[in-house]
């Protein structure tokens, strides 16, 4: 195991060093010329050229490289374009919003999913099983700024029941103005994981349902409760983590959409605006940082799964 | 199991009924019922402006970068004069009075006594030229017309050397903002970039980016009204920042913002649904977005290199009301140029030089050599595209040009570069400053210096613009240089307008001068009293 930890933790940083240099090669061929991003298209020459030298883009490719991946490598992944802030500083600012929106979001998906999932398993080929499933195929397409629009507009201009953007702690704000921000954005950010969770769920406690062991649970006149939480929950739950991680690292990167549109200070906006704005040190640090949450997240999955699974073995060792 | 569900159930129903709460007490009023008329001896002390914007501000120090900073500083940084909009002229602010010296090309300003910044400091002449020489050091000189030397005579009066005589040292004072020394001096460059210390009727207490800035009131704010009471009658002026307009137009309507500009058309027309109506003063600077198509006429052989060309299409070939209503929708209209009607240098007949005639144009074409068409390529914005179909659309089908439609992103340096023949479709803002157009744009050492070839004549009157000594020589030559411009070299031309849609809450009052360029003057503005949160 802790072989196979350090050979993922490896293979990580191959990831991680091939997307930053990707990344860099990639921002630089945008066409977008940030010296007219910064001080806009009325420039004089020699205004053009003090934000040109500034910038550093009188360097050449592979000088700007090495400079960016020695001071990456020092947590100083350079000052941003469009904030003139340090990067890392603006991030770090960020980070805390989107996983705590990520993290109730989460919260509210997994046992909502897995209920729904349950419920449609275990219901199977009823009126309730139809129903669930169709809704749960539905959310899972329908795209997230969509249901933020859908909803600002119920919400925000006809009931007026909702705050319609925003984001404050709750020691800004108090906890009801707090709740009331969080509710459609969270909708928005939960549904298509509640979706996803109730689909999975389904297929893999229908699987279980089929195995023999639950069959003699029953046969031995085992109460039905007790096989539905200690026989089927529990083996048919096992392949929900494999999509936790996938989840989680889908949130970080797909918060985008939902942060814009309820004008949420967050990961995903600072990313729109790095990106529209060709704040490329931004975009660099950015590209970094989710690809390290993802590594992260499907290397964590690997272990859980393990964990709550031993008969699953992640080395070859083990095999023997 | 279904007990389980009934927990969950009645759970979910507590803390939606909690959140959601009451409805807002102060629903939006119809937007159509309009209720200016203020109860008398009402007090206007007291509550908090929000004003929506799209995109948060990249810097807040107008000497470091100039572009967009006012957008976001008004509510606490003021500039030195006013511009009325009405008429054109200026008035003072933190600078009481001036004078021009035609002979030895200075300006010479009487700076406001007893005026204090946020940070307790006085606003004197020594600060005025701090102010200015930290534009020059940071590559903006331009923007105060490059001075030869900044001298201060006594503590409040301060002398500005010019290199030539240039009537926009009238215009620079309306729109540079002043700053605290002592902050920059205690704080640095850094720190200022994301703060602001102005003279300003409100003080920066926070900056979020991409979610707000919010503004207090500042107590020892210089500028009282008319009956003498202190201003501003705000407690807090706050500008959020919403990047999508369906959200700005649900919060408006849920009285989240008081104000809001809007350039999205179908929003627009949503609002005027909703009963709202547009408050925008048409005819003032950036009270419409500009879209003008600019043409490289750099490469040698190519058709547009030569003026006939131009000519025929710019002016003739291109049924130019059918790109604005195609672009830009019901509101949007035909015009040459982006320059206001109060703006030195308006030239109405301007218009008369084009007129949509595809005979006339074919003829024109036929003369330069081009009568079975040409390939040439259109290069775009995003936003651009629908102009450029229609554009495309006309090209093909009256005169058999192919035009590719090139898509560029935001900054392409293609945009000017001259490295692509053909045409170029910008955006800008309607100004009442065409002469700086003209230099920091359309001259040999301007923006489009790539794009354009200018003719001597034409560089030569442009020298004469800057040289100008009356008021009057220089509107003149702003209306020749426009004309042998869009006319004669044809080299640029303004395609169609969309008016700015301005959405203001009825119980937002609004008095005295407009001081900001979105045409707000926070330290008069108040709200009735039942929205005073």
């Amino acid at each position: 195991m802790g072989k196979y930890i350090i050979k993922r933790i490896l293979q990580m940083l191959v990831v991680v060093i091939l997307v930053a240099v990707v990344t860099f090669f990639l921002t630089d061929m945008l066409p977008s010329d940030p010296v007219y991003l910064i001080g806009g298209d009325e420039l004089t020459t020699e205004e053009y050229d003090y934000i040109y030298h500034q910038l550093g883009l009188d360097k050449p490719l592979a000088e700007r490289f090495v400079i960016w991946a020695r001071n990456a490598l020092h947590g100083d992944f350079g000052r941003s374009y469009t904030y003139h802030k340090d990067v890392w500083e603006l991030i770090s600012a960020r980070i805390p919003v989107t996983l705590y929106l990520s993290i109730l979001s989460l919260i509210i998906s997994v046992p909502l999913g897995v209920l729904f999932g349950m419920i449609t398993a275990l219901k199977r080929g009823t009126k309730t099983d139809s129903i669930i499933t169709l809704l749960a195929n539905v959310c899972s397409c329908l795209p997230q700024f969509w249901i933020g629009i859908c909803l600002l507009v119920v919400f925000g201009l006809k009931l007026r029941l909702l705050p319609s953007v925003g984001f404050h702690w709750p020691g800004e704000v108090g906890i009801v103005q707090h709740i009331k921000e969080l509710i459609m954005p969270l909708i928005c950010l939960s549904l298509g994981g509640v979706a996803s969770f109730t689909r999975q769920t389904r297929s893999s406690m229908l699987e279980v349902i089929r195995q023999d062991f639950v069959r003699t649970a029953h046969s031995k006149g085992i109460k039905e409760r007790f096989v539905t939480f200690r026989h089927i929950m529990r083996n048919g739950l096992i392949p929900i983590i494999t999509i936790l991680g996938n989840r989680l690292a889908y949130m970080i990167g797909g918060s985008m959409f939902v942060e814009n549109v309820f004008s949420i200070p967050g990961m995903g906006t600072l990313m729109v605006k790095s990106v529209s704005c060709s704040d490329i040190p931004t975009i660099q640090a950015l590209v970094l940082l989710t690809t390290m949450v993802s590594c992260m997240a499907y290397l964590l999955t690997d272990i859980l799964y393990v964990i709550v699974d031993p008969r699953i073995s992640l080395t070859s060792d083990s095999k023997k | 199991m279904k007990r389980f569900l009934a927990v969950l159930l009645a759970l979910a129903m507590v803390f939606a009924l909690a959140a959601c709460g009451a409805p807002n007490n102060n629903a939006a009023p119809n937007g159509g019922n309009n209720n200016n008329a203020a109860p008398e001896k009402e007090s206007k002390y007291g509550g908090t402006f929000v004003a929506a914007v799209a995109t948060s501000p990249g810097c807040l120090f107008y000497p470091y970068q100039y572009a967009s900073v006012s957008t976001y500083v008004y509510p606490a940084v003021e500039t030195l004069r006013l511009r009325n909009p009405q008429t054109g002229k200026y008035e003072p602010n933190l600078c009481e009075s001036w004078e021009t010296d035609l002979e030895n090309h200075t300006l010479t300003m009487k700076i406001r006594k007893g005026v204090k910044f946020h940070d307790g400091s006085d606003l004197n002449a020594e600060v005025v030229k701090w102010n200015f020489e930290k534009i020059m050091e940071y590559g903006n000189g331009s923007v105060i017309q490059s001075p030869t030397n900044i001298e201060v005579l006594d503590e409040y009066t301060l002398k500005v050397t010019f290199p030539n005589f240039d009537l926009n040292q009238e215009s620079f004072t309306y729109s540079v903002l002043i700053y605290s020394k002592k902050a920059f001096e205690e704080h640095g460059l850094d720190w200022c970039i994301n703060n602001c210390v102005g003279t300003g009727p409100f003080v920066l207490k926070e900056n979020v980016p991409d979610s707000h800035l919010l503004f207090e009131r500042f107590d020892n704010y210089w500028k009282k009204d008319a009956e003498g009471n202190q201003l501003p009658y705000l407690d807090a002026y706050k500008i959020q920042v919403i990047p999508d307009a369906s959200a700005q137009m649900t919060a408006f309507s849920n009285n989240e913002i008081h104000r809001f500009p809007c350039s999205d058309m179908q929003i627009s027309e949503s609002m005027y649904k909703l009963g709202y109506k547009n408050k925008a003063q048409i005819g003032e600077a950036n009270s419409a977005i500009v879209y003008g198509v600019y043409v490289n006429n750099t490469k040698e052989g190519d058709p547009w290199s030569n003026p006939l060309v131009r000519q025929a299409l710019l002016l003739h070939g291109i049924d130019w009301k059918a790109v604005a209503f195609v672009a830009g929708g019901n509101t949007a209209f035909e015009i040459m140029t982006p320059l206001i009607e109060t703006g030195d240098g308006y030239d109405a007949s301007l218009m008369d030089a084009s007129k949509y005639d595809v005979a006339k144009a074919k003829e024109m074409l036929k003369e330069a050599g081009y009568e079975n068409g040409f390939k040439t390529k259109i290069l775009k914005l995003d936003y651009g595209t629908k102009a450029a179909t229609e554009i495309q659309s006309q090209l093909k089908t009256n005169f058999n040009i192919d035009a590719e439609i090139v898509n560029l992103v935001n900054g392409d340096d293609r945009r000017f570069d001259g490295v692509n023949e053909g045409i170029y479709l910008n955006y800008g803002y309607t100004t009442a400053d065409f002469a700086r157009h003209l230099r920091n744009m359309f001259s040999p050492t301007g923006t489009y210096k790539n794009v354009h070839k200018y003719s001597d004549e034409y560089v030569t009157m442009l020298q004469q613009m800057k040289d100008a000594k009356t008021i009057e020589e220089k509107c003149d030559l702003i209306k020749k240089l426009s004309y042998k411009l869009m006319v004669e070299e044809c080299l640029f031309r303004q395609m169609y307008a969309v008016p700015n849609n301005i959405f203001i809450q009825d119980y937002v009052h609004e008095s005295g001068l407009e001081r900001s360029v979105d045409g707000i003057t926070p330290e008069t503005t108040w709200l009735d009293a039942a929205y005073r949160k």
